[in-house]
């Protein structure tokens, strides 16, 4: 759950499109429903696409994330 | 009718027996219709779509706001998460975007989007994000009423007590059910952890859920008696067994009220020794069940949990949340914190097959080969520590070098959050389980750099005899009275108090009411064990003699096999106060 809603409030914070896919599936990186359905079945590779006006600064942020979550 | 089509079995998930007359409750909605909307009228569709979602979302704080007063922290979770799914653009953006481009009603959008959605959950696998979807049909309903107008069937209009019968409760319903008019629930869907389960248990009223077709035979007005520690439910039963269970309540009523009379007393033996009786935990939901059978504190967190939920390593801010959360709770009581004592067969990460879990990488091993890994639930722990009630015990420890080297992670991760200028309990108490027979032997030598013991019984037993306790054709051999154990178990008592530590026992052993004497008897401070058993063994202990038991079991420990000591201590255990164990466990 809580990683989860991090990465959507990570990514809310940005104008730019934030998209998950996992096995050819898109799923708004800003909504909580979509990305806990993800998050449920852990364990596969999840791909990160990133469009828009501060697509590096979010990229950025949600690496950043990722990282301390991976390290913790 | 025959004797099955008069009984339902559904789940037990809280205790307790109710009778009364059903009140069947459902969910009426005026049917959804599709509906076109003129062009020039979308706009205005779409902030109806908006005040509705709205007046949702402040209902929702209202809520809140009602519930923190009298209920439950994990409820307000739940209406939290309730706003969050009003906030979520692939709701809410989604069902406007839909409007506008449809032409169509709110209502019959809003209701797809939210079909969609609870369909997609509805075939997840994990349990736990299957059940969501009750909290998703709850926000579906709470805006679906507020654009179509209807209003919740209100419960409290009802005469007398009642079973309250439905489908699926949403944590809506229940928050907003008149206690004085519900004596029990019955659900068809749900398990244990449901929202029904969790708010009835809050609530004390019994409660059986996952019933399956409850409401299809059960009618409004029907005599119900549910007995929520079976699970079982009597539809329209005949007047003997009415007043069977009648009886029954009754009984378990003036039970109740001795328990909970024992409930405010100390674990003090009748010479004056008072012991520790605290409780062990795997789950922060137990905390209710420690409190309420009258616990002095967390004698064994069990950590492995959080490692075992996903197939990820909790973080360091969940684990110190989660810790947190337990000591608060506990406070000012004691909570001993056992690191993660999983084999390398269970960890999330996977590592190479051991043909021999039990003898392999297991416990403090696992941790002190993977320091980072370890160090982040250090952290965690210490960062809980703060709260002044925390205790730190290191499991498996076989012998000083690994008590050594856990303590020097222990001190790195203390430095880290020093440097971090994160605040923790200087002094927090370091122990360890002693549960191999190479730690009991070496006591004296552990005792002198830790601050407390606390005797694994299951495992110290498992090793000293060499036998598996699941593995039934040596069943016998594990015996928690063999000579060999009770005189370890004497040597690491000893130990321990020439060292001026405490020492308890947080294995089986402790519960079981014979060796819970012997214990005693070698001079034991604390005994934990699950929340259950506690009122037993405090009973046991309120009605012991604690010189008479000390002159006698160190007698008992000459001798040479478990039955022999088992014959010899038989008369010296108390006859209790209270004789719990029975009508407990029935």
């Amino acid at each position: 759950m809580r990683p989860a809603e991090q990465l959507v409030r990570t990514a809310s914070r940005f104008e730019s499109e934030v998209t998950l896919v996992k096995d050819t599936v898109p799923v708004n990186g800003k909504s909580i429903m979509g990305v806990m359905m993800l998050a449920a079945e852990y364990g596969s590779t999840i791909t990160v696409e990133i469009e828009g006006p501060d697509e590096t600064d979010a990229l950025e942020a949600i690496t950043e994330m990722f990282d301390q979550d991976q390290e913790a | 009718m025959s004797e099955e089509r008069r009984t339902l079995t559904g789940i037990p998930a809280s205790p307790g027996l109710a009778i009364g007359r059903a009140f069947v409750y459902n969910r009426r909605f005026a049917d959804i219709h599709q509906r076109p909307i003129p062009s020039g009228n979308v706009e205005e569709e779409i902030e109806r779509f908006r005040d509705a979602v709205n007046e949702a979302l402040n209902d929702l704080t209202q809520l809140q706001r009602r519930i923190a007063v009298d209920i439950d922290q994990d409820i307000l979770k739940i209406f939290r998460g309730h706003q969050a799914v009003l906030e979520d653009p692939e709701v809410v953006d989604v069902t406007i975007v839909r409007i506008r481009r449809e032409k169509t009603n709110a209502e019959y959008i809003f209701d797809e989007v939210m079909r969609g959605w609870i369909s997609s959950y509805s075939s997840i696998e994990n349990p736990f994000f299957r059940e969501r979807t009750a909290d998703f049909e709850d926000v579906h309903y709470r805006v679906l009423a507020k654009l179509t107008g209807s209003a919740r069937p209100r419960i409290e209009a009802t005469e007398g007590k009642v079973v309250l019968v439905a489908h699926s409760l949403s944590p809506s319903d229940t928050a907003e059910i008149n206690r004085d008019s519900v004596c029990g629930f019955i659900t068809d869907a749900g398990g244990q952890t449901s929202h029904t389960a969790i708010v009835a248990r809050g609530l004390a009223v019994p409660a059986v859920v996952g019933a399956n077709i409850a409401t299809q035979e059960i009618t409004d007005g029907m005599m119900i008696i549910i007995d929520g520690n079976t699970g079982m439910v009597h539809l329209d039963p005949d007047p003997e067994t009415v007043g069977r269970y009648e009886e029954t309540q009754s009984q378990l009523s003036v039970l109740e009220h001795e328990l909970q009379e024992l409930h405010d007393l100390p674990a003090e033996t009748r010479d004056g020794r008072r012991i520790e009786l605290s409780a062990n935990i795997e789950l922060p939901g137990e905390l209710e069940d420690v409190l309420n059978h009258g616990a002095d504190g967390i004698g064994l967190y069990r950590t492995e949990f959080l490692y075992l939920v996903r197939n990820e390593l909790p973080s360091e801010e969940e684990q110190t949340r989660t810790y947190l959360d337990i000591a608060r709770r506990m406070a000012p009581h004691a909570v001993i914190i056992r690191t993660l004592d999983l084999g390398a067969d269970k960890m999330p990460t996977q590592m190479p097959d051991e043909a021999n879990p039990a003898l392999g990488q297991r416990g403090i091993r696992l941790c002190l080969n993977r320091p980072e890994m370890f160090k982040v639930q250090l952290r965690a722990i210490l960062r809980a520590s703060v709260e002044g009630n925390v205790r730190l015990m290191f499991p498996m420890i076989s012998g000083i070098h690994e008590l050594r080297r856990a303590k020097a992670l222990c001190d790195e991760a203390r430095g880290e959050l020093l440097e971090a200028g994160i605040p923790f309990d200087q002094s927090i108490p370091i122990g360890i389980m002693v549960e191999i027979p190479s730690a009991a032997l070496t006591a004296h030598d552990l005792a002198k750099e830790v601050d407390f013991f606390s005797i694994g019984t299951n495992d110290l037993i498992q090793y000293t005899v060499a036998a598996d306790r699941g593995n039934s054709s040596i069943a016998s051999l594990y015996n928690p009275c063999h000579p060999a154990v009770l005189r370890l178990v004497a040597s690491i008592i000893d130990a321990a108090h020439d060292n001026d530590i405490w020492v308890g026992v947080c294995g089986a052993m402790a519960a079981h009411p014979l060796a819970a004497c012997i214990l005693l008897g070698l001079g034991v401070d604390e005994l934990s064990m699950s929340p259950i058993d506690i009122p037993e063994i405090k009973s046991l202990i309120r009605s012991a003699d604690y010189q008479e038991l000390k002159t006698i079991t160190r007698d008992a420990l000459d001798l040479p096999t478990s039955e022999e000591i088992m014959r010899f201590l038989k008369p010296y255990q108390p006859r209790t106060e209270l004789d719990v164990s029975d009508m407990m466990r029935t």
